[in-house]
């Protein structure tokens, strides 16, 4: 046996194979003979049919009564709220509504529902429903004027959220599913209690067509509620008298609640939902490591783009050991470190800044790395060192070692701008210069028979293994020679300020400026002999 | 259904479906489709008319016919309705309706019956009922009469419409449409085998001749025209022995489209009904309505 029923309509049309019968709520105990052509005059244009199998007329009749209960609950409660509404009558309706309440429990549910949907108009009387009304209709009327807070942080949070994210769908019907299904109700409550928010929506919506597009509005209202309103750790894990602070927001398991049960192609809604969140944290720390605003927009740019690589790699792994906020900064900030390497190399501390300490150190990033001036350096630095002045910061910048600082331009711009060669070269030779004494002085200091071992290596190119094979040494041996011998230099050249990129530097580009004096050394017997024939050979031929 | 299928357009003149609520082409707005099937019909009705006029005539029912006919010119379009139905329509167009009677009525999905071997012959029964036109969606059913009593066994509440604000957008049919179809075997209606006669449905204006030419071979020399109204709204032993004159509503209805309210006051009350009843007569008489208690 089948039935359709509204409490609205106060009626229900039940079909039993080709009978049809209809029973109205006022005569409950009545069957009335029915067929299909009454439907527009039973149902007219309501809304909340319910569809039910049923066994007997009695089920029919206690759904029947249940509904329509609830329907006359919320006219009385509106009633009671109006302000329009006489004073004898207001208390009528609320008598009538306690009445109901009491004997449909679920009537109140209904209208807890129904009024978590928004908050009540500024003209409603609730002062004046509360008054008149008793029993369980003044325990509603309480518990609503306590929750109109809360309730207006759900429903801002509703309405806050981007239309696009609807595509083709009634937004309207959401709502209505989220009302109806205690969505709203649910929400409410967990502001209100401050408790975690949960989404028990699978059984609910499974069901539905749009099932994956109403599960991913869901998560992002809930989402947006949680980002203003509510502590998200778990219940067991906070203090229930603690109240709601800006650090609670965005705990891990709130998002990993969400994240963890999305799909993948529901990651993209999490990061459009996140992303706001996402480049304010990029803007911070961009600003706070001396980015330039137009390099702040390429870089995120660059952060989208590798939040979006690899499926969402990033986002997937996180794994709530610590909150979003904080596991997206250190996410943010390495994408920092590793943007600004690749756009500008990676930097590396000179020697001389090494040999200054922390503030040589933090001086030489700053004005030589970040390019800021000594009176924003002063102002950076100011906390980390106490005392520090600008003549300080000055004097530590002469003292520091010239570098080319990477300056980004637009390519359309390029052009015009002069080549800094000169300058550069003069840099270039000025390090390799300084490189050059190091080197020389270092091999001045080695027996005549390492000098010759260096100037094989490096004079003529022969590899250690030939240099073995020629002088029938261990080839280990020089090997391990040769180490001792790179690790004492490079120690001496970081004593002058001279770290092994500039080296690298030079010699991956520019080596005819190193001169290590390798050919002006003592001349080798081979190499005399041969300058001795050659002698000969001139003196012959004049 | 036998129905035209199109129309042109009043405004730009180009071939539209009649089932068109404003025109796809130049947006011509405040086309009523029911009005106009209608209105297509009306030869059909004028040779009814006429022909149930002639045998009047020859009845000896000339005159009482013409009475019924002028008195027919001055009947409204009733909807019988449960006490909160009417509560709802005369609440008022306050914020607390428009937010929670609103967020009430709209549910998700819409209404439908559940997917089912047995629920299937229910649906096909209902969408023909309800679903088969789209224009169905936008009607809303109610019944012609003199006095200001509907059909009470569908609810205590008569609400009478003012004429001046349904008349453009309203159309009267022979009988219960659903019921007339189903006599016809057209059931579901989009069985277009079904070749429906034309006829039997009027413009607003044109219901006094629908009404003779259904009613006038029911009018007697000595008819009075008190009993007018019973002739017009026959109340049978069950709803489906009802005989009237159905009036098809396109658009909404609210408070302001309502002349009055009757309330059949012999009706069983429900619990809650006290407060909700008490409220209606108070807004009824702050929006100047009248009310009418049946007895």
């Amino acid at each position: 046996m089948k039935a359709i029923l509204s409490g609205r309509a106060a009626a229900a049309l039940i079909v039993d194979g080709d009978t049809w019968l209809r029973i109205d709520a006022d005569r409950s105990e009545d069957l009335w003979a029915s067929g299909p052509h009454e439907w527009s005059y039973v149902f007219g244009v309501c809304q909340d049919l319910q569809f039910l199998d049923v066994q007997s007329h009695e089920d029919v009749r206690a759904a029947l009564t249940a509904a329509v209960d609830q329907e006359h609950a919320l006219s009385l409660a509106l009633i009671c709220l109006d302000s329009e509404t006489h004073d004898e009558t207001r208390e009528l309706a609320a008598d009538d509504l306690d009445q109901i309440v009491t004997r449909t429990p679920m009537a109140i549910e209904f209208l807890r529902k129904v009024f978590s949907s928004k908050p009540l108009p500024s003209i409603a009387f609730i002062r004046q429903a509360r008054a008149v009304s008793s029993g369980a209709a003044r325990e509603f009327f309480v518990r609503l004027e306590h929750d109109q807070p809360a309730i207006a942080r759900v429903n801002d949070a509703w309405n806050a959220l981007p239309r696009e994210i609807f595509s083709e769908l009634d937004a309207d019907e959401i709502f209505a599913f989220a009302v109806h299904s205690g969505l709203c109700l649910k929400f409410t409550d967990a502001v209100r209690q401050s408790h975690p928010i949960e989404i028990p929506l699978d059984s609910k919506i499974a069901g539905y067509q749009i099932a994956a597009d109403l599960r991913r509005i869901v998560t992002s209202w809930a989402a947006s509620i949680v980002q203003d309103v509510i502590p998200a750790l778990p219940h067991h894990r906070q203090s229930a008298s603690r109240p709601p602070s800006g650090r609670d927001a965005r705990k891990p398991e709130t998002v990993l609640a969400y994240s963890g049960s999305l799909a993948l192609s529901e990651f993209s809604d999490l990061l459009v939902r996140e992303l706001p969140f996402i480049e304010r944290i990029t803007h911070v720390i961009c600003r706070r490591l001396g980015m330039v605003a137009d390099e702040i927009e390429e870089f995120t740019a660059e952060v989208r783009l590798r939040l979006v690589k690899n499926d969402y790699a990033v986002l997937r792994a996180y794994q709530g050991r610590t909150s979003f906020s904080t596991y997206m900064a250190a996410i943010v900030r390495r994408m920092f470190i590793d943007y600004r390497r690749h756009s500008l190399g990676k930097w590396r501390d000179s020697a001389e800044a090494q040999r200054l300490g922390p503030l040589g150190i933090d001086v030489e990033r700053a004005i030589v790395r970040d390019g800021r001036t000594p009176q924003e350096t002063l102002t950076l630095l100011r906390e980390k060192h106490p005392g520090i002045t600008i003549a300080e910061i000055e004097r530590i910048a002469r003292s520091l070692p010239v570098k080319i600082r990477h300056v980004r331009v637009p390519v359309e711009e390029a052009e015009s701008i002069e080549s800094t060669g000169d300058a550069d070269r003069v840099v270039r030779m000025d390090t390799a210069a300084r490189i050059s004494a190091v080197v020389c002085a270092f091999i001045d200091n080695l027996p005549a028979e390492e000098q010759l071992i260096f100037r094989l290596r490096f004079d003529c190119d022969m590899t250690v293994a030939q240099i073995s094979r020629s002088l029938h040494r261990d080839q280990q041996v020089l090997y391990r020679l040769l180490n001792k011998h790179f690790d004492a230099l490079r120690a001496e050249l970081t004593k002058v300020g001279v770290d092994a990129r500039a080296v690298e530097d030079l010699i991956g580009s520019d080596s005819t400026l190193l001169d290590f004096g390798l050919k002006d050394r003592v001349a080798r017997p081979s190499d005399e002999d041969e300058s001795a024939e050659a002698a000969r050979q001139e003196d012959t031929s004049s | 259904m036998g129905e035209a299928v199109s129309t042109s357009c009043e405004r730009c003149t180009i071939e539209i479906a009649i089932s068109a609520m404003q025109c796809p082409h130049c947006g011509w707005p405040g086309r009523y489709p029911n009005v106009i099937q209608a209105s297509l019909e009306a030869e059909a009705l004028n040779k009814r008319y006429e022909d149930a006029l002639e045998r009047a005539h020859s009845a000896g029912t000339g005159s009482v016919t013409q009475r019924f006919e002028k008195a027919i010119d001055g009947s409204y379009a009733v909807i019988c309705v449960k006490v909160n139905e009417a509560h709802r329509l005369v609440f008022g167009e306050t914020e607390l309706k428009a937010t929670y009677y609103a967020t009430s009525d709209t549910r998700f999905p819409r209404a439908k019956p559940p997917a089912g071997a047995d629920w299937d012959a229910i649906r096909e029964l209902v969408d023909g009922a309800l679903f088969t036109d789209p224009v169905k969606r936008h009607i809303r059913f109610a019944a012609l009469a003199m006095t200001f009593e509907g059909l009470t066994s569908y609810g205590p509440c008569t609400l009478v419409c003012d004429t001046s604000m349904i008349e453009h957008r309203s159309s009267t049919f022979e009988t219960n449409s659903c019921h007339f179809f189903v006599k016809r075997g057209a059931i579901p209606f989009k069985d277009a085998s079904v070749d429906l006669p034309q006829g039997f449905r009027s413009t607003w204006p044109d219901r006094s001749k629908l009404c003779t030419a259904k009613l006038a071979a029911k009018l007697a020399p000595d008819t009075t025209e008190a009993e007018f109204a019973a002739i017009l709204m026959e109340r049978g032993a069950a709803t489906a022995d009802d005989e009237y004159v159905e009036v098809h509503i396109c658009g909404p209805i609210s408070l302001r489209t309502l002349k009055g309210v009757a309330i059949d006051q012999n009706a069983p009350t429900a619990v809650g009904h006290r407060g909700i009843l008490a409220d209606l007569r108070d807004r009824l008489r702050r929006h100047d309505l009248f009310l009418k208690e049946n007895t």
